[in-house]
């Protein structure tokens, strides 16, 4: 029962930093209705920031994590400021490829930069836990899982409460009409990219402590946070972080009860029982 | 019509057009002594870490075999991207273009496909490591292989295992085997459920666990084996997860005896060392690895030192070198080039002073080695040190860990 109970724990703490990973996607999408193929690359880039900040200066990944999102929410924002405004009116194939290619890029720029070696930040409490009676709780993850439940409902609150976030959400909800009242809207395009690269930036300093992580790993990440998205719901960013959870969860409890091999083929049979019988995802956009 | 060139620019060109071949035939130049060694390796993909590693050992096989067989070596290089398709067609590639003799290419998959390669165009391959027996099972004339297959890592791994409960006069009562599901981790499980029951271990396997080759969280395996009672841990991992192993373990506090695997990496390679620190120590590995007392480890150590001054020699490098090695030392014998002489001399190999651990190396009727060994090495003062066997022993053996909270 203790085992029983750890494993499903664990599962809902990474399922945090999934949700928040996503999170990213689902801003960049709900908003831009832009699908960033390069997700997975940008997640790995932030890790890797995190990873050789905290290997020169000895600093924790959570005090840097402010930092790197400032740097990713430029990138963000140069990215859909530069190159993906300009393909907003061409055809979805179009922006799948020059995103697919953006990914190519990026992810061979860091195997050039970085080398194939798995990479992860080190800290004085790595390899601390909580123990709650016989259970364990790994103490990188509880902070990692905290500072992800923060980070979103400040971006929730950022959304419902800013006038910002809610210009971004009437750009989201009705283009014309944001035009028409005058707002810059490739201006706040790209402030939601920034913002949604901002998430990654934070969840990929999180996931330094977390993971052990290599560029190849990218694509993978691209996929999780795409399974995640389409589950909770696209555009949905509460979608998002319940359908993290769920995902964290549901890949714990199936690698214990059966094979661990089989953790990502319980993701993807999640999905396709979503897609064939809620194919709206477990909530309703939000923008 | 007046064509519009001189004379004088006709003969210009022609003297130039004369000199070309010598210029392009220039760099590709090599002397009587040299041969093309067509390299395939994983440097880039999922294996890369390995692949760069091993790619170390062919840089350093350069200047030692010039130095000791006065072979020139012209290394004809191909990425196989960790990919079996791309591992077939540089194979191909590199035949095209003139390569004598092949060693690669680390991984079973890609060492299959390009053995069927070499095979068809009777181009012998000196295997880098790929465990995989039916390598030399399937009656190539081409393939030659000194590394101990997956079953051979098991048997030799356990027989020094039991040397290591042996000399502690302690030995643990149940194991968990966890394994990554690939190629390597496949045939170290069918290994390790054939062998093991007739070997007479003094442990039970409790616990048997596969994990995806892309895993970044090994926390619900590590829980299975707490809750299994596992005192003792065989992992048959690759680098990465190694690292995510062992970390997994402290976290969720296991109470073992040790870790130890039956052939393999993921724990003694240098980024293990890097990333791990401390934590690394204590940590056994049993595998082919380089006989520290063998007289041709001084210039190897000396060529690697100046060329890696932050890494150290390990299984990976020196599986390159040596089946480098072994492709120069038989072209020196056949004095020749011709794919047939060396396949002939390949399979007349008698090397009495080299890398790896084990009696001269030559090879059976199949292409095997029939002398290669497997050494027990325990992690400590960052590197790893062999234990076992004891004629090669660079520190005692620890066992059980003191506890690897204070590893």
């Amino acid at each position: 029962m203790t085992t029983f109970l750890s494993v499903g724990l664990n599962g809902v703490l990474i399922g945090l930093i999934y949700g928040l990973m996503a999170l990213g996607l689902s801003v960049v999408f709900g908003v831009v209705r832009v699908v960033n193929f390069a997700h997975g690359e940008m997640m790995v880039l932030a890790v890797y920031g995190a990873t050789i900040l905290n290997a020169l200066f000895r600093v924790d990944p959570i005090l840097v994590a402010p930092l790197i999102a400032l740097f990713m929410f430029f990138l963000g924002y140069g990215l859909q400021r530069g190159l993906i405004n300009r393909l907003l009116h061409q055809a979805e194939h179009v922006q799948f490829i020059i995103l697919a290619a953006v990914a190519l890029i990026l992810m061979n720029l860091q195997l050039m930069i970085f080398g194939p070696d798995a990479k992860a930040a080190t800290v004085s409490y790595s390899l601390e836990t909580f123990e709650l009676g016989t259970i364990i709780l790994d103490k990188v993850r509880v902070y990692a899982a905290l500072i992800s439940l923060v980070v979103a409902m400040a971006l929730f609150a950022f959304f419902k409460r800013t006038l910002l976030g809610k210009t971004i959400r009437a750009c989201a909800d009705n283009l014309l009409g944001a035009q028409v009242v005058g707002l810059d809207y490739k201006h706040l395009y790209a402030i939601s990219f920034g913002i949604g690269s901002a998430c990654v930036g934070v969840a990929g300093a999180l996931m330094s402590l977390v993971f052990n992580v290599t560029p190849h790993l990218a694509p993978e990440l691209t996929l999780l946070s795409f399974v995640i998205v389409i589950i909770g719901g696209l555009g949905s960013m509460g979608g998002a972080l319940v359908a993290g959870v769920f995902i964290g969860i549901v890949q714990a409890y199936a690698g214990y009860f059966t094979t661990p091999s089989l953790k990502s083929l319980f993701s993807f049979l999640l999905l396709i029982l979503v897609l064939m019988f809620r194919p709206q995802g477990f909530f309703k956009k939000a923008f | 019509m007046v064509l519009p060139i001189t004379r004088r620019q006709f003969n210009a060109a022609a003297l130039s057009t004369a000199f070309l071949p010598l210029i392009s035939c220039k760099k590709k130049s090599v002397g009587a002594n040299a041969l093309k060694i067509g390299v395939l390796l994983p440097t880039s993909g999922h294996q890369a870490a390995l692949g760069q590693e091993c790619k170390k050992g062919m840089e350093v096989a350069g200047p030692v075999m010039q130095e000791l067989l006065g072979v020139e070596c012209d290394f004809l290089f191909g990425d196989t991207e960790s990919n079996v398709n791309a591992g077939r067609t540089k194979a191909e590639k590199l035949i095209q273009e003139g390569a004598h003799v092949i060693v690669g290419c680390y991984d079973s998959g890609v060492s299959s496909a390009v053995a069927q390669v070499c095979e068809q165009r009777k181009i012998p391959l000196v295997l880098i490591v790929s465990v995989v027996p039916q390598l030399t099972e399937q009656g190539y004339k081409y393939i030659f292989r000194n590394f101990p297959t997956g079953p051979m890592l098991i048997k030799n791994g356990l027989m020094l295992m039991k040397d290591l409960f042996e000399y502690s006069k302690i030995a643990p009562k149940k194991a968990a085997f966890i394994y990554v599901k690939e190629t390597y981790g496949e045939t170290m499980k069918a290994g390790v459920d054939k062998i093991l029951p007739s070997f007479n271990m003094p442990f039970e396997i409790v616990s048997t666990i596969g994990y995806d080759p892309k895993t970044t969280d090994l926390s619900t395996e590590v829980a299975k084996i707490k809750e299994s009672g596992a005192d003792f841990i065989i992992p048959a991992t690759r680098l990465n997860d190694g690292m995510l192993l062992i970390k997994e373990v402290m976290k969720q506090k296991l109470n073992i005896m040790g870790i130890a695997n039956l052939g393999g990496g993921g724990m003694y390679e240098k980024e293990f060392f890097n990333q791990m620190g401390d934590l690394s120590n204590h940590w056994i590995s049993n595998t082919a690895w380089y006989n520290p007392k063998a007289k041709i480890v001084d210039p190897v150590s000396r060529v690697f030192a100046q060329k890696y001054p932050d890494s150290f020699l390990e299984t990976s490098s020196m599986a390159t070198f040596e089946a480098i090695h072994i492709a120069c030392d038989a072209f020196k014998r056949a004095g020749s080039t011709n794919p047939q002489e060396l396949r002939d001399a390949l399979a007349q190999t008698n090397i009495e002073d080299h890398l790896s651990l084990g009696g001269p190396i030559q090879f059976d009727e199949k292409g095997q080695g029939k002398n290669v060994r497997s050494a027990s090495m325990q992690n400590s003062g960052g590197r790893p040190r062999v234990i076992f066997p004891v004629e090669a022993r660079e520190a005692d053996p620890v066992f059980p860990i003191p506890s690897y909270t204070k590893a």
